[in-house]
Parts: structure tokens; sequence; C-alpha cells
């Protein structure tokens, strides 16, 4: 009985062997957020199990047969089980930190998203003007009163006012820091006129240098 | 070199269905490769004995471990719709 008992233990463990390959192999990576069992550490797992399978089948059988017929790849194969266990913990790893960017950039958009739909509500204009006088953002109330339209690079232009630079229209506006509101008045072609109440703040970047200006107004 | 990673991962791995099974799974073939030196050594039978027992209890682990996962994640998936 003592002698078989390896054997005995070696069947077991082929048994679970088997069950653990079955159960993963049938298994489909949840695709949940956040999931660390994707589709590279499921068959690693796999393979890792195929591994100690492989020795427990070759143990019984070279218990049986009376010779060691694998016992020639036992060796490098069972050298073969930390590496793979190191890839799937690695895999795991690596899918966790992808998963954690995953999550923060889909935080971001709709936080973006949310502050533009707010942006887009608010019943004043809202521009903002880099430090070379081109339109970052505009709100919606911003392109319809001044008639600007979005370029294919993502800036903002307005046609009425080719031929002058926005940071010359809005000089006033942006060398004031009384903090009080000032009121342009545009001379549109046409002899339309265009009055706005305007106000701006030095818009600052993340590191704290300046990066142009945010400019709100409203019709008087 | 598997350690780092498992102490990185730790605290959102133990949470996970199957945890316990695995590294179950994978602590006794790390006993087992510790056997297999020491047989060479001292007490060949009971070691090499002890050796094959690790594997049957590895093979359990790894077994329980999937039937854990899959108790936890076949209602998970029903639930998402997948």
């Amino acid at each position: 009985m003592t002698e078989k008992l390896p054997q005995i233990f070696d069947l077991i463990g082929l048994l679970g062997f088997g069950v653990a390959i079955i159960g993963l192999i049938a298994a489909k990576p949840s695709g949940h957020q956040g999931s660390l069992f994707t589709r590279p550490v499921k068959w690693t797992f796999v393979f890792a199990w195929l591994i100690y399978a492989f020795i427990c089948a070759g143990d019984i059988l070279e218990a049986v047969l009376g010779e060691g017929s694998t016992d020639a790849f036992e060796g490098p194969v069972e050298m073969l089980f930390p590496i793979v266990i190191l890839m799937g913990v690695f895999t795991a790893y690596s899918a966790q930190q992808y998963s954690d960017l995953r999550f923060s950039q889909m935080a971001l958009n709709s936080s973006q998203t949310l502050m533009l739909q707010v942006l887009d509500q608010a019943p004043a204009g809202i521009v903002l003007i880099d430090l070379n006088g081109a339109i970052l953002f505009a709100n919606d109330c911003a392109k319809e009163v001044l008639e600007l339209i979005e370029n294919n690079d993502g800036f903002f232009s307005a046609p009425w006012m080719s031929g002058h630079d926005i940071k010359q229209v809005l000089m006033p506006v942006l060398a004031d820091t009384s903090g009080q509101d000032i009121v342009l008045v545009f001379d549109w072609p046409g002899q339309r006129r265009l009055d706005l109440k305007v106000a701006s703040q030095p818009m600052t970047g993340g590191d704290g240098r300046e990066g142009g200006a945010i400019v709100t107004f409203v019709r008087p | 070199m598997v350690l780092p990673f498992v102490w990185t991962l730790y605290r959102r791995l133990r949470v996970r269905p199957g945890f316990k099974g695995m590294a179950t799974a994978v602590g006794a073939i790390y006993a087992s490769y510790v056997f297999t030196v020491a047989e060479e050594v001292m007490m060949p039978d009971v070691l090499n004995a002890a050796q094959h027992a690790c594997y049957a209890v590895a093979g359990l682990a790894a077994a329980y471990a999937v039937i854990t996962m899959w108790r936890d994640y076949i209602p998970a998936q029903k639930s998402s719709g997948r």
C-alpha cells in the first residue's frame, strides 16, 4: 500500500488538474470591468496545469509500464512551471494596470462630457483663448453670438473677423486686471454692431504657467 | 521572482473567486520542489510520498479554484447578459 501511495496521489492530482484544465478551457474571460481573468491569463494557467497533468500522468505510466518513458522530459517540463506561473501573474498584473488606466480614461471622458454639457447650457458666452490668440474652445452661446466656425484642426475662427487678430480685438479685456466688466463694441461688416459686456481672467495650466485667457461675455 | 507581483496584486487577488485555491495549488507545487530535493538527502520514501501528496493537493486545489470561479462567474455573466 505504501509503495502505491505515490501513484494514488498522482491519480488524484491528475484528476484534479484535468477538472481544472477543462473548467478553464470552458470558462469565458469575464470581460467585467477590473477583471484579472483575461484570455492570456486563462491560457497561461491552462498551460501551467497541463505541465503538472503531464508529470502526474508520466509518473502513473512509469509505475504501470515499469519504465521511465517520460523521465527525459519531466525535468525540463517541470522547470517550465515557475516561468509559466510568473508569466500568468505578470499578465494579471498588466491586466490590472491596463484596467486601471481604462477606468481613469473613462472617468475623465465622462467628466469632460458632463463639463461640456454644463458649459453649453450656460446663458453666457465662454471662450478660451491661448497666448497666440487662437480660440481653443467656445461654448454654444459663444458660437452663436460670435458666429464662430470650428475648423478641421479643432480651433475656432470667426469669418467676420478676417484680417483682425482676435488677441488685438480682445486686448483691452485681456490687459484689464480690475475685475470689472468691460463693454466691447464690435463693428461688423454690413454696418452691423455687436455690444458685449466682457470679463476675462488668465488661464493657468497644470504647471501653474499662464496659458491664455478665459473670456466670458453677455449681451448688455 | 513571482512574489513581488503577487504582493502588488494581493489586495485585489485575495477577494477574487478561486484565489485561495490557486494560491494553495501553486504553494503545494513549490513545496513539492522542496521535497524533491530533500528526498535525495534523507527519508527518500517518506519525502517521495510527500512530494506526490503535494501533486494531489495541488490538483485538488486547482480544481477547487476553477469550480469556485465558475460558481461566481456564471451568475455574474448571466446578470450582465453575456
